[in-house]
């Protein structure tokens, strides 16, 4: 999974003008950083550009009068990006060695072995689906997150392709490339290669779910205990409440007692049975209050936990099917005194496939343990080197 | 309940139709690529903010408030083209720091060129280095290979413009050009002028604490490089902006608008800047005899030497200082003079071994006795007794550790053949242990010793700019107690004239580094290095009294620049008082 956002700069947006009025067969006249600007009737665009000046600009609010604005934010900007961004969602491209140049590894490259001869050799072609997934969690208790991930699968054996996520990424950002297209996906195929990226996306947000479900968790019990605080100082004022009422009650009774007129005697009898309901209120406040205590608030805790629940939202905005060839990379590799051939599959767009290991301790190589050669064997420089 | 099931998660799958109903069909690639570009552009963030910011190591760089602002300020709202005018004082060279580190986070400086005064270059060169992780090459450096060789380059000015290598700097495309001391390229007639306008960048920081030297036009021509075209035509300049008949400043207001687009300026007292006081102590001693004779001896071969042949004049520089540094230092740098190849003749070989007899004779030095003093007052009044001593030579040091360490100190040597690793750790013992740090000018590559207040200049390097650079180890934002710096110099010597009739002259150890360096780069625009000054001046002098009287002219001449300095400082916050050239609130 790769984080595909894009810095909005203005070197962004003035090159996706660009290319994507170019698209639309527009007629652009450059003078400096004012561009005159002319679509063809026919466009297939709600864009209307009739001989308008353009120009880029840092603040939209710059411009003269008459004249539109490139710039990040700008209203002009923001139409074009919303425009393009459904009009094509779906993708054919092809990757083939003669568009890229052989990758090394960190492992090879990281060392002091020199690669003295590289060739590739095709077997077969496999295909991936690049996708492109927005994905957004809602929760109460933070900000939305809305995030752009790129997921590459290979439709084969199912296996996540980070690498070659990230040559799709450029190739999409670099307007030189000629990616040759290949064959369109049918319905059902690309529905289950949505289905597979699901699954893959799904496993590579987890740990950002399970950070945001953490801190959704701490703040739900944070409202959970300031409840319970609440709670618990409601039932010391009722406690209160009701020992005061007693007292008054029990002066009313007092007075009724005492009373030596009719009328004085009804009253204090009234004011008695006005607490005592009142009594029998608080009383009743109470026992809800340490039934509450008692169960641990399940209505409360059901209250808080719906606010606080997490939904992640996961919407494919693009996929592409990529073809790109698989093969055997041959390497001839040299310290100067040994010189061996060695061979790894390798994916174009991919790079190596294989995560080799020392042939002495087994050690895998990585940057940190580069390939080191020892006679005719592939050892680590860290592990096993001298 | 436990805790993991309080919140619960519900992931959805959404909208996958719309995508499968254009299943099957055929689509351009270019459209589609473009497609995706628009969604990962609607999901970015308008790029504004200083997001290497949280890679700079606070250990090495305080940021404060104001520059940061002028950073993000000069990259997001000037567009990459500014003028950095803040007061003396306020970390201009921080600022470009921040900048050129943000380009460089965000990959946008393939190719920088940063040109300053000669003087200033390696200075440059260290503070981008230590404070930003960023590494450039310098002219003065060995390996420079010439301005196309190397892809971040700082170099002085004048070298930049000289027939050597003004083509090569002129047939690349650089994109960040930084110029300090922008106003010494006011004056459009010159060829340092002619070099920047010719010059091909996309952004571009100048930097200047007096935009103005002698008239409004100075800020015209200055503007003109960086944003041709804002103020117009010179004449309209002219005609708008100064009312002819008295030479002054007119419709402010509108220059302070044409201004804000390209010029920043942070005044000294609107920042927060705050240093603890600084205490400086100078103890001159009366030499021994024997330290007299050694003196003299030195003096009359380097004088006679000098006559004969100029060639030699950094060797014998060197022993002009070792001389009064230690006779440690001095012992080796004579006996190297001696020890050349068999057959060859010496000359002055006479001279030479005299001094080596008078070296003999220093049984103790008198500088030696006097630091000692100073550290055993730090051991029973200082945080673990910590003092740092700063010396210029190897065999100095050498000599003050086995002396410190005989007396019992806990002793941290620090020179330049140290790792930087263990530069860290000698750094990190010496906070621990506390003791004596006795360091060589290695030291002067931005470490943190604010944990320490007491510093001792054991000999003082004939560069001003290098005795600030010792002193701000210590006295810098973030250290919260008094500093004390401790100058040694033994009475009629060359150490006493420069400390005595120039560096107090100047009030040196009271002066900001932008105020120093606007001090010596005035002194090289008049063509002239400190240190060759001083030398000639000592080398020249037929008599003490003429010796004296020439270092009081150069400390006169040394006020008059500083005086200038002063008043142009004055004349600038004048003519911006009242600008306020920050956002407007309309």
């Amino acid at each position: 999974m790769t984080d595909a956002a894009l810095p909005v700069t203005e070197r962004a947006v003035e090159r996706f003008t660009e290319a994507y009025l170019r698209s639309l067969g527009a007629q652009i006249e450059k003078r400096g950083r004012r561009w005159t600007v002319t679509l063809p009737g026919d466009a297939d665009t709600a864009l209307e550009l009739d001989g308008d000046v353009l120009e880029i600009v840092s603040d939209p609010d710059e411009v003269d009068e008459g004249v539109i604005a490139i710039s990040p934010e700008a209203p002009f900007v923001e139409r074009m990006l919303d425009e393009s961004a459904d009009k094509t969602p779906l993708g054919v491209l092809s990757l083939t060695q003669d568009q890229f140049e052989l990758q090394l590894p960190p492992w090879i490259t990281g060392g002091t072995v020199e690669v003295v001869d590289r060739s590739f050799t095709p077997y077969y072609d496999r295909r991936a689906l690049c996708a492109l997934f927005h994905v957004g969690i809602e929760t109460v208790s933070e900000y939305q997150t809305e995030e752009l991930h790129a997921v590459a699968v290979d439709l084969n054996d199912h296996e996540e392709r980070p690498r070659l996520a990230e040559t799709y990424l450029d190739l999409a950002e670099d307007d030189q490339q000629d990616p040759s297209e290949g064959r369109q996906f049918d319905e059902q195929t690309l529905s289950d290669a949505i289905e597979t990226t699901n699954e893959v996306l799904e496993r590579e947000i987890a740990p950002m779910v399970r950070d945001t479900r953490e801190r959704a968790t701490r703040a739900a019990e944070v409202e959970l205990d300031e409840y319970r605080q609440f709670v618990q100082q409601r039932r010391e004022e009722i406690d209160e409440e009701i020992s005061r009422l007693n007292d008054r009650i029990e002066d009313e009774t007092e007075a009724i007692d005492a009373a030596t007129e009719q009328a004085e005697r009804v009253e204090a009898l009234r004011k008695r049975k006005e607490l005592q309901s009142e009594l029998d209120d608080r009383r009743a406040e109470l026992d809800d209050l340490t039934e509450q205590i008692d169960r641990n608030f399940p209505e409360k805790r059901r209250e808080v936990r719906e606010r606080h629940d997490l939904t992640v939202r996961m919407r494919p905005v693009a996929a592409t099917s990529v073809s790109y060839e698989r093969g055997d990379l041959i390497l001839e590799l040299t310290t100067g005194d040994a010189t061996v051939e060695k061979s790894y599959s390798y994916a174009i767009g991919a790079g190596v496939m294989e995560e080799p290991s020392c042939d002495r301790c087994g050690r895998q190589l990585t940057e940190e343990n580069p390939l080191a050669l020892e006679r005719n064997r592939v050892i680590g420089d860290t592990c096993c080197g001298n | 309940m436990s805790r993991e099931n309080l919140v619960e998660v519900d992931f959805r799958h959404e909208d996958e139709d719309t995508l499968l109903a254009d299943a099957g069909e055929s689509s351009s690639l270019v459209e589609h690529l473009l497609t995706v570009q628009a969604n990962r552009l609607q999901a970015g963030q308008p790029d504004s903010e200083l997001r290497s910011l949280s890679h700079l190591d606070e250990e090495n760089v305080k940021l404060l408030e104001h520059q940061v602002d002028a950073a993000h300020r000069a990259l997001f709202e000037m567009d990459g083209k500014a003028l950095l005018a803040d007061e003396v004082g306020l970390g201009k060279t921080i600022e470009v720091g921040m900048i050129l580190k943000e380009m460089h986070y965000r990959g946008t400086d393939d190719a920088v060129l940063i040109l300053t005064p000669a003087q200033l270059a390696q200075q440059w060169q260290g503070e981008m280095l230590e404070k930003f992780g960023l590494d450039f090459t310098c002219n003065y450096d060995d390996d420079f290979a010439g301005f196309d060789a190397h892809d971040h380059v700082i170099a002085s000015i004048d070298t930049a413009k000289s027939d050597r290598h003004r083509s090569t700097v002129l047939a690349r495309d650089w994109d960040v050009l930084v110029l300090d001391e922008a106003h010494y390229v006011k004056n459009e007639d010159t060829d340092r002028y002619e070099l920047l306008e010719k010059l091909s960048y996309d952004y571009a920081f100048f930097l200047t604490a007096t935009p103005i030297q002698n008239d409004v036009t100075d800020l015209y021509n200055i503007i003109s490089l960086l944003r041709p075209g804002l103020f117009g035509t010179r004449e309209a300049f002219h005609n708008y902006f100064v009312n002819k008949s008295q030479e002054t400043l007119v419709n402010r207001n509108e220059l302070q608008n044409r201004l804000r687009k390209v010029m920043i300026r942070n005044r000294r007292d609107e920042t927060d800047i705050d240093f603890t006081p600084r205490n400086v102590t100078t103890r001159t001693f009366e030499p021994s005899p024997a330290e007299k004779d050694l003196y003299q001896s030195v003096t009359d071969y380097v004088r006679t030497a000098y006559g004969e042949d100029q060639g030699q004049k950094l060797v014998l520089m060197t022993l002009q200082k070792e001389v009064v540094s230690s006779p440690e230092a001095l012992k080796q740098t004579v006996e190297r003079q001696l020890d050349v190849e068999d057959g060859k003749v010496v000359a002055h070989a006479d001279q030479l071994n005299r001094i080596l007899d008078c070296v003999d004779a220093v049984k103790t030095p008198t500088k030696l006795e006097s630091v000692q003093r100073i550290t055993s007052e730090a051991r029973e009044r200082v945080d673990k007794g910590r003092v740092i001593v700063f010396t210029q030579f190897r065999a100095t040091q050498q000599k003050l550790i086995e002396t410190f360490a005989d007396q019992g100190y806990t002793t941290h040597p620090f020179h330049g053949g140290h790792s930087s690793d263990e530069k860290e750790e000698i750094v990190e013992r010496f906070e621990e242990e506390g003791g004596v740090l006795v360091s060589t000018d290695a030291m002067n590559e931005g470490r943190n010793l604010q944990f320490c207040n007491v510093m001792v200049n054991y000999d003082l390097p004939w560069n001003p700019m290098k005795v600030e650079q010792r002193i701000g180890r210590i006295h810098r934002i973030g250290q919260e107690r008094e500093v004390y710096v401790f100058n040694i110099a033994l009475e009629d010597t060359i150490e006493e004239y420069v400390l005595e009739r120039l560096y107090h002259k100047i009030d040196l150890f009271q002066q900001s580094v932008g105020e120093l360096s606007e001090i010596l780069t005035r002194l090289e625009e008049t063509g002239r290095n400190f240190e060759d000054e001083v030398f000639e001046r000592l080398v020249s002098a037929d008599s003490e009294v003429e010796l004296e009287n020439d270092f009081d002219a150069m400390a006169i001449d040394l006020q008059e620049q500083r005086d200038l300095a002063d008043k142009l400082e004055d004349f600038n916050k004048g003519v911006f008082e009242g600008f306020d050239l920050g956002d407007s609130d309309d």
